[in-house]
C-alpha cells in the first residue's frame, strides 16, 4: 500500500474515534451516565430490613401450602423434571438445609421433619458481589435482594456464588409449564435467573408475603428486623434461632426456631 | 504493471458484488406490513394519558425505560404527571385506557419495532 | 498479509474444509440452543456450569501460557525462542477467542452481553474477566501482527510495540489469576475456596500450554517444514516439566489440607471426584485416568533421554494436555458443584447439542490458528 493511502486510513480512523468520543460526551443519555451504587457490604443504615422467622415446630409435615401459594402467585413453572426445575421455596431434610450442624444423635423429630428453604436475602450477599451487571442487587431501602430480569445476561455466576442453592435458572421458556397464569405478576423469559423476592410486589401494597399469609399454622412471621418492636424481633429475643451456614458471614435475614 | 483480469476472477468479483448488494438491500426490499400509517386510539379517549400525545408518540419507550428503572431499581413506583395526577409505574396502567397489547402491535408492526415486553409481561 | 492464508496446497484446503464442516454442525446446534434455550445442554439447577465453562477455564490457561515464550524472548533476550514466539502469540489469540466464544455460548441471554460493559461492576470478577480477556486479545493480536508485518518487510518493528509486549507479560498472569478468582472467592463452594487455586491454575496452564505449543510446532514442522528449533522445543519441554511438577505438588497440598483436617465440607469435593460420595462416583474413573496419565507423562518428561526424543515427547505432551484438561475442566468445574449447597449429589452429562457446539468452537479456534500460522510461516520463510 502506498503511503498516501496509509495516511488517509490513519486520519480517517482517528477522525472516527474522535467523533465517537465527542458523541458519547454530547449524547450522555448512554447508560455510562447512570450512576449505580449498590451496597453489598454493611447493613442499610436507614430504612427497613425485611426478615422472616420460621417456627419449624409449627410447620406441619406434608403441608406445602406456602410453596403452592408462592409458585402460583409468581407464575413459577412446574416442569416435572429435575433438570429444568425452578423453585423459589421448598422443603428439605434437616441435614440438607443445615449441613453444618451436627449429624450426631439428632432427635427423632428433627430427623423426620422437613425444613423450609428459600432465598435468605442476606445482608452481605455473595450473589450480589458476583453479578457482573448488577442485575441482582440489594435494595437500599428495604434490604431485599432483588432481580432485574431485564438486565440479567444469564451467566449464572450468582447461582455459583449462592451458598444456599436458592436460585433457579430458566433453561427453557417457562410459559410452557405454567398451569394457570396469574395476571397480576409477570412471568420470566428463558435465559434469566430467578428466585424468591420476599413478595416485594405484595409488600408494595402493604400485604404480607404469600407464604406468610397462607400458612395455616402461622409458622411464618415476617417483619422489619431493624424495628426493635416488630414481631420478628420479639420472636428473636424470646427464642434461640438457627441460621443456615451462618459461619460464612452472609448475614441471612431468615431465622429458624428449631 | 497492470495485468489483464482472468475470466474466473471477473465472475468471482461479479458474484461477490451481486451477493453484497443483495445482502445490503435485503431489509429495504421487504414489503411493508401495513400500507397505511395506523392511528392508535385510547379505549376512553376522554381520559388524558400520563403525558401529552406528542410526547408519548416520540418518547413512550424512554418513559417506559424510566418507569422500569424507577420501579425495579429505585423503589419509586408512583409516576406524578406535570399536572399532579398519580399513576403506578406499570404496564397495566397503560392498559387501563389502551386496552391490551393490540394497541401496541398496530404501530409496532408498521414500524417493524419488536420490543419483547410481552414475553414476560401480560398482554392486557 | 492475510492473503498468504489464501494460498495453500490440497491438504491445507482439505483441512480448512473439515474444520468448516465441524463449525457448521456447531453453528446449527447453537441456533437450536438459541431458540429453545440452554435446556438443550446437560446442565441443571444444581450443576449450573458445564462443558462450556470447563473449556473456557482450560483455554484461558492455554492463552496465558504464551507468556512462557514471550517473557524469555523479549524480557531476557533468549534468542532461541525467536521462531516460536509468534506461534505462542497466535496460539494465545486463538485460545482467547475460543474463551470468549465459550462464554457467549454459555450465556442465557447473549444478546445482553454488552450489559457487562454498559454497567461496569468492579466488585464482580466476571466483569474483570471480560475486561482482561478482551484486553489480552487486543495486546496479542496487535503485537503479533505488527512484529510479523515488520519482519515481512525486513524492517525492525516500530518502537511502540515493545511496551505493548511488555504489558502482555503481567497481563497474561492476570487473566488466569482473575479466572481463578471467579471460583476462589465464592463462599459456598468448598472445592474452589482455596488460596492455592490461582497458583494451581497458573501451574497447570504453564504445563498444558507449552505442551500444546510443542505439539503445534511439531505439526507445523511436519506440514510446512517450518522448524522452531530443537533448542526452543527442549527449553519449552523443561518449562512444561517444572510446571507439571508444581501442579501435582499443589494438588497434593489440596489433598493434605482436606484429608488431614478431616473437615467434611473440605473433603466432600475431592471425595466425590476421586473416591465417590454417598455411593455416587460418576467422575471417579475420569480423575484416576487423569492422575495416571499425568504422572506417566511427567515421568517421561523427567528423563532427559526421553524428553529429547520426539516420539516420547509427543506422547508426554499429549498426556499432559489430556490430564490437565480433565483435571481442570471435568474435575474442577463439575466437581465444584458437587455436592450441591444442600449436600445433594446431582450428576452431569453433556448432551449431543452441547458437544457439537463445543467441537464447533474448538474448530473455530483451530481454524483461526491455522490461518494465522499459515501467514506466520509464509512470512518467516518468505516464499512470496
Amino acid at each position: 500500500m502506498n503511503d498516501n493511502r496509509r495516511e488517509f486510513i490513519r486520519k480517517t480512523g482517528l477522525g472516527v474515534l474522535a467523533g465517537l468520543g465527542a458523541a458519547s460526551g454530547i449524547f450522555s443519555k448512554s447508560s455510562f451516565a447512570t450512576g449505580e451504587a449498590q451496597t453489598t457490604h454493611g447493613a442499610s443504615s436507614s430504612g427497613k430490613r425485611w426478615g422472616m422467622v420460621i417456627d419449624t415446630r409449627k410447620c406441619r409435615e406434608g403441608c406445602t401450602k406456602c410453596i403452592d401459594a408462592c409458585h402460583e402467585v409468581h407464575n413459577v413453572p412446574d416442569f416435572d423434571n429435575a433438570k429444568d426445575e425452578i423453585k423459589w421455596i421448598w422443603k428439605s431434610p434437616y441435614e440438607n438445609v443445615f449441613p453444618g450442624e451436627s449429624k450426631q444423635f439428632v432427635s427423632e423429630e428433627t430427623r423426620e421433619k422437613s425444613y423450609l428453604a428459600l432465598c435468605n436475602h442476606c445482608d452481605n450477599p455473595p450473589c450480589v458481589r458476583a453479578c457482573p451487571t448488577k442485575a441482582t442487587f440489594k435494595r437500599s431501602w428495604d434490604g431485599i435482594i432483588a432481580m432485574d430480569y431485564h438486565r440479567c445476561i444469564g451467566c449464572r455466576f450468582c447461582m455459583a456464588a449462592c451458598p444456599y442453592g436458592s436460585r433457579s435458572f430458566n433453561w427453557r421458556d417457562p410459559r410452557e409449564a405454567i398451569e394457570k397464569r396469574d395476571q397480576a405478576y409477570p412471568t420470566r423469559e428463558r435465559g434469566v435467573v430467578e428466585k424468591c423476592n420476599f413478595c416485594s410486589e405484595r409488600l408494595a401494597q402493604n400485604l404480607k408475603p404469600a407464604c406468610v399469609e397462607t400458612c395455616p399454622e402461622g409458622a411464618l412471621t415476617f417483619g422489619d428486623l431493624n424495628d426493635p418492636e416488630s414481631e420478628v424481633r420479639m420472636l428473636l429475643e424470646k427464642n434461640h434461632t438457627l441460621q443456615r451456614k451462618s459461619e460464612l458471614g452472609t448475614r441471612p435475614s431468615v431465622f429458624y426456631i428449631i | 504493471m497492470r495485468r489483464v483480469m482472468k475470466i474466473r476472477e471477473r465472475i468471482l468479483i461479479f458474484c461477490g458484488l451481486a451477493l453484497f448488494l443483495f445482502v445490503v438491500s435485503y431489509a429495504f426490499l421487504q414489503e411493508g406490513k401495513a400500507k397505511k400509517i395506523p392511528t392508535p386510539v385510547a379505549k376512553s379517549p376522554s381520559e388524558q394519558c400520563v403525558e401529552s400525545r406528542e410526547y408519548m408518540r416520540a418518547n413512550h419507550m424512554l418513559l417506559l425505560n424510566d418507569w422500569r428503572h424507577g420501579a425495579v431499581r429505585e423503589g419509586e413506583r408512583i409516576h406524578v404527571t406535570p399536572d399532579g395526577r398519580k399513576f403506578e409505574k406499570n404496564l397495566s396502567t397503560c392498559f387501563q385506557c389502551h386496552g391490551s397489547r393490540g394497541f401496541c402491535v398496530r404501530c409496532h408492526t408498521y414500524a417493524s419495532a419488536k420490543p419483547n415486553c410481552f414475553s414476560c409481561h401480560h398482554e392486557m | 498479509m492475510i492473503e498468504k492464508a489464501l494460498k495453500g496446497n490440497r491438504s491445507y484446503w482439505a483441512w480448512i474444509v473439515i474444520l468448516l464442516v465441524i463449525i457448521s454442525a456447531g453453528v446449527y446446534s447453537y441456533i437450536n440452543q438459541l431458540t429453545t434455550g440452554l435446556t438443550l445442554t446437560g446442565m441443571s439447577r444444581d450443576v449450573s456450569w458445564g462443558v462450556y465453562i470447563a473449556q473456557f477455564t482450560f483455554l484461558v490457561g492455554v492463552a496465558a501460557s504464551a507468556v512462557m515464550v514471550v517473557l524469555p524472548y523479549y524480557l531476557h533476550d533468549y534468542k532461541a525462542f525467536g521462531k516460536i514466539v509468534i506461534i505462542g502469540e497466535f496460539l494465545a489469540v486463538a485460545a482467547t477467542i475460543m474463551c470468549v466464544l465459550f462464554i457467549l455460548a454459555d450465556l442465557g441471554r447473549p444478546d445482553r452481553v454488552l450489559n457487562v460493559m454498559l454497567y461496569p461492576t468492579p466488585n464482580s470478577m466476571l466483569f474483570w474477566d471480560a475486561t482482561v480477556l478482551n484486553g489480552y486479545l487486543l495486546l496479542n493480536v496487535v503485537s503479533g501482527w505488527t512484529v510479523l508485518g515488520a519482519e515481512r518487510k525486513g524492517v525492525p518493528p516500530p518502537k511502540w510495540v515493545k511496551p505493548v509486549i511488555y504489558l502482555s507479560i503481567p497481563w497474561a498472569f492476570s487473566i488466569h489469576t482473575v479466572t481463578a478468582f471467579l471460583y476462589a472467592g465464592l463462599p459456598g463452594r468448598h472445592l474452589w475456596l482455596t488460596a492455592v487455586l490461582a497458583p494451581r491454575f497458573l501451574a497447570s496452564a504453564f504445563a498444558a500450554g507449552p505442551a500444546i505449543l510443542i505439539l503445534v510446532s511439531m505439526i507445523l514442522k511436519k506440514t510446512t517444514g517450518f522448524d522452531a528449533g530443537k533448542q526452543a522445543i527442549n527449553k519449552l519441554s523443561v518449562i512444561a516439566t517444572y510446571a507439571a511438577i508444581l501442579n501435582f505438588f499443589l494438588l497434593g497440598m489440596e489433598f493434605f489440607t482436606a484429608f488431614y483436617s478431616n473437615i467434611p465440607s473440605h473433603m466432600h469435593g475431592l471425595q466425590y471426584l476421586f473416591f465417590g460420595l454417598h455411593g455416587e462416583g460418576q467422575l471417579v474413573p475420569w480423575m484416576w485416568f487423569s492422575i495416571s496419565v499425568g504422572f506417566a507423562s511427567l515421568l517421561v518428561l523427567l528423563i532427559p533421554r526421553l524428553r529429547t526424543s520426539s516420539p516420547w515427547l509427543i506422547a508426554a505432551c499429549i498426556g499432559i494436555v489430556v490430564s490437565i484438561w480433565i483435571d481442570k475442566g471435568v474435575g474442577l468445574i463439575i466437581g465444584g458443584f458437587v455436592p450441591s449447597p444442600l449436600e445433594e449429589i446431582v450428576g452431569y452429562t453433556p448432551n449431543l447439542n452441547e458437544i457439537l457446539i463445543t467441537f464447533g468452537i474448538w474448530s473455530i479456534g483451530i481454524l483461526i490458528l491455522t490461518v494465522l500460522l499459515k501467514v506466520a510461516v509464509a512470512v518467516k520463510t518468505q516464499d512470496d
